[in-house]
């Protein structure tokens, strides 16, 4: 069987998935990258290969997200691309016609605009991480709800309390005060998605022409509480994918697939499944080249150097010569 | 008597203005030390010698003047008070209160030179650098270092608006030793061409803005700046009613005129909170919105983590790529 992987490393979570020839997803996964990428990576493979068919041959391999460039180097993919054309090439694969993809992740938020399946605008969060998934991991940590159960309390709302959108310090302390007036905890759940929402529309949607079909994708579109608030605030129908996490490494094994057959097809440059039992180490040092001291990166496999990153001026990284 | 040491702090002002200056005091028989680059050293000090809420330009001017304080040791340091320069507008308050405001947070100082820059035409400048002179060079005259200046800084923006980059036409604005030559930025005749409009100090501060005129180029992108529209012709694309504010009026002038020139896009550089880049950030996005034209905002603060701009601008050239791909009915993706 051949096909194709993709992978998508960002801060909160991993995603692997392969495809078969034709893109159809054959099995993916959805890992915690807990601070460790190199780690969440390699254990991934070593999962997919589990789930994988012994004849599957990796015919080209895509990284995305915003650990791409450490993925790209670890798996060795033919294929490097940003994490906004990969969620647009994925959504646009499965509604032929969306125009616009609701994208919210562990630390970014992002909205991509399409007209006849070509990416027509988009804007991302600026410096600020409010109303990404990391808010409401924390926040349901802190009401001591499961974040899993987080939508399914916010649809039993009976009167969602508003909570102040703008910053999550704001947010947060918002929050508490209303906890203490004695709202309960299924209207103020309601109305913390329904804040993040408002953010989302006022911060990183602002200015944007939202026109259905609308899709809504990144791990925190799992939360059926943000689902609904965005069909309130739009007053249109959401479509949540099936894959919903993993529709950025998705896009990434389509995004790959279709340089391979650009390039005629040629041998990827994947290292094959090994790459999960190989010794892989990070080390960094600031160069003294020059009073900018980059930090640079490098990273290496079974000891030898495979790839450097991290210095302004390319000193380091040119002088590896082809890394991947 | 040893030559007098004057320093120029690299940044603020510094991008528009430093040929006529460097020229006008080192005729003037000064030794003019200009600060180097933005590093890591001067924004973690600017950081340290500021208040808190001010945006991250001002802390690297602070980041500077500490180092030609503390480390250069300069005898006299530069600090124009920037108010107007002929326009009907002046710059942003922390232009108008840079003297102060230095003063205030360093405890030991050299001499300052802080003229008021407030001089619509020739003869205004004149006077102020003749009162300039009286002061800080009374043995020379006024009238060889003021040609001398003044043509440099002519020659400056003439070279600004035939496509040159700023270490082109002035050298000291050049790069580490370890950047390749850079073309210049008119010489890379691609079909994507973005304007990349900002105000001087965050378009040029490759430190802080990730070294974003550079990654666009070896992108394939051909660049368009402000600086590359001759001012009669930017004043030309006014609008009904101007801004307070100098540099805001000039990027927005500068984006309409683009706008005109069949730009593939626009890149909004802006600092986090920037008070006049609110109004500027809305009026361009108006303005893009009008002729349909995609535009991205990058918001720079204290951060040197750079993949939040390399997936920005990544992905933005990769859709107007796409776009021009899809205009020629190529295949999409690859």
């Amino acid at each position: 069987m051949r096909g194709y992987l993709g992978g998508d490393v960002g801060s909160v979570s991993t995603n692997l998935l392969a495809t078969d020839e034709h893109g159809t997803i054959i099995t993916s996964l959805y890992i915690r990258t807990q601070g460790q990428p190199i780690a969440a990576i390699q254990e991934g493979l070593a999962m997919l290969q589990q789930e994988l068919p012994h004849d599957f041959e990796v015919c080209g391999a895509g990284a995305t997200g915003s650990g791409r460039t450490l993925a790209g180097a670890i798996v060795g993919a033919d294929l490097v691309k940003n994490e906004i054309t990969a969620h647009a090439v994925a959504a646009s694969r499965l509604v032929p016609d969306v125009q616009t993809v609701l994208e919210i992740g562990g630390q970014d938020s992002k909205i991509i605009i399409l007209r006849d399946g070509v990416v027509t605008d988009f804007a991302m969060n600026t410096v600020c991480a409010a109303g990404t998934g990391s808010f409401l991991d924390h926040q349901a940590q802190r009401l001591n709800v499961p974040i899993e159960e987080f939508g399914n309390y916010a649809l039993k709302a009976k009167n969602p309390v508003r909570i102040a959108g703008r910053c999550t310090v704001f947010a947060e302390s918002d929050m508490v005060h209303k906890q203490q007036l004695g709202h309960s905890l299924e209207d103020i759940i309601a109305g913390l998605c329904e804040a993040l929402v408002r953010n989302y529309l006022n911060n990183v949607a602002r200015g944007k022409d939202i026109l259905p079909p609308v899709v809504f994708q990144g791990g925190v579109a799992a939360n059926t509480g943000i689902k609904t608030a965005f069909e309130k605030a739009l007053k249109t129908q959401v479509y949540v994918p099936e894959y919903y996490g993993v529709m950025g490494a998705w896009g990434a094994a389509l995004l790959a697939s279709e340089k391979m057959a650009v390039d005629n097809n040629g041998p990827s440059k994947f290292r094959g499944f090994q790459a999960a039992k190989l010794d892989y180490e990070a080390s960094s040092f600031d160069c003294q080249g020059c009073p900018n001291q980059c930090e640079v990166i490098s990273i290496s496999m079974e000891g030898k150097v495979i790839a450097r990153w991290g210095d302004r001026c390319g000193r380091w990284e040119s002088m590896l010569g082809s890394i991947t | 008597m040893s030559t007098m040491r004057i320093g120029i702090p690299r940044s603020l002002f510094f991008y528009s203005y430093l040929p006529f200056w460097q020229t006008f005091w080192s005729e003037l028989g000064y030794e003019v030390i200009v600060s180097p680059l933005t590093n890591k050293d001067i924004l973690d000090q600017g950081i340290a010698h500021s208040a808190t809420d001010l945006c991250v330009p001002v802390k690297i001017f602070h980041g500077h003047v500490s180092y030609l304080i503390n480390q250069a040791v300069v005898d006299v340091l530069f600090v124009p008070r920037m108010v107007n320069v002929g326009t009907n507008d002046t710059f942003c308050p922390k232009f108008l209160a840079l003297p102060e405001m230095i003063n205030c947070s360093f405890s030991t100082m050299p001499a300052m030179v802080s003229p008021r820059i407030d001089v619509r035409g020739r003869l205004q400048l004149f006077k102020l650098c003749t009162d300039l002179q009286r002061q800080w060079a009374p043995k020379k005259s006024v009238w060889g270092p003021f040609e001398k200046a003044y043509t440099a800084q002519s020659q400056y923006e003439a070279q600004l608006a035939n496509g040159l980059s700023i270490d082109q036409a002035w050298p000291t604005f050049a790069e580490s030793k370890y950047t390749e030559a850079k073309k210049s930025l008119s010489s890379i005749t691609s079909e994507l061409k973005i304007a990349v409009l900002g105000y001087p100090y965050a378009v040029y501060d490759s430190f802080i803005n990730g070294d974003v005129l550079k990654k666009l180029s070896h992108l394939g992108v051909s660049i368009v700046t402000a600086d590359m529209i001759p001012f009669k012709k930017r004043r030309l694309h006014r609008l009904s009613k101007d801004l307070f504010w100098h540099y805001s009026n000039m990027v927005i002038q500068a984006g309409v005129f683009w706008l005109n020139q069949s730009v593939s896009g626009l890149i909004h550089i802006t600092n986090f909170a920037c008070g006049p880049d609110a109004m500027v950030g809305k009026m361009l996005e108006l303005a893009c919105k009008q002729q349909n034209k995609p535009l991205l905002t990058l918001t720079l603060d204290e951060q040197t983590g750079q993949i939040g701009i390399n997936t920005r601008i990544e992905a933005f050239v990769d859709m107007l790529q796409r776009r021009i791909r899809y205009a020629h009915n190529l295949p999409l993706h690859g």
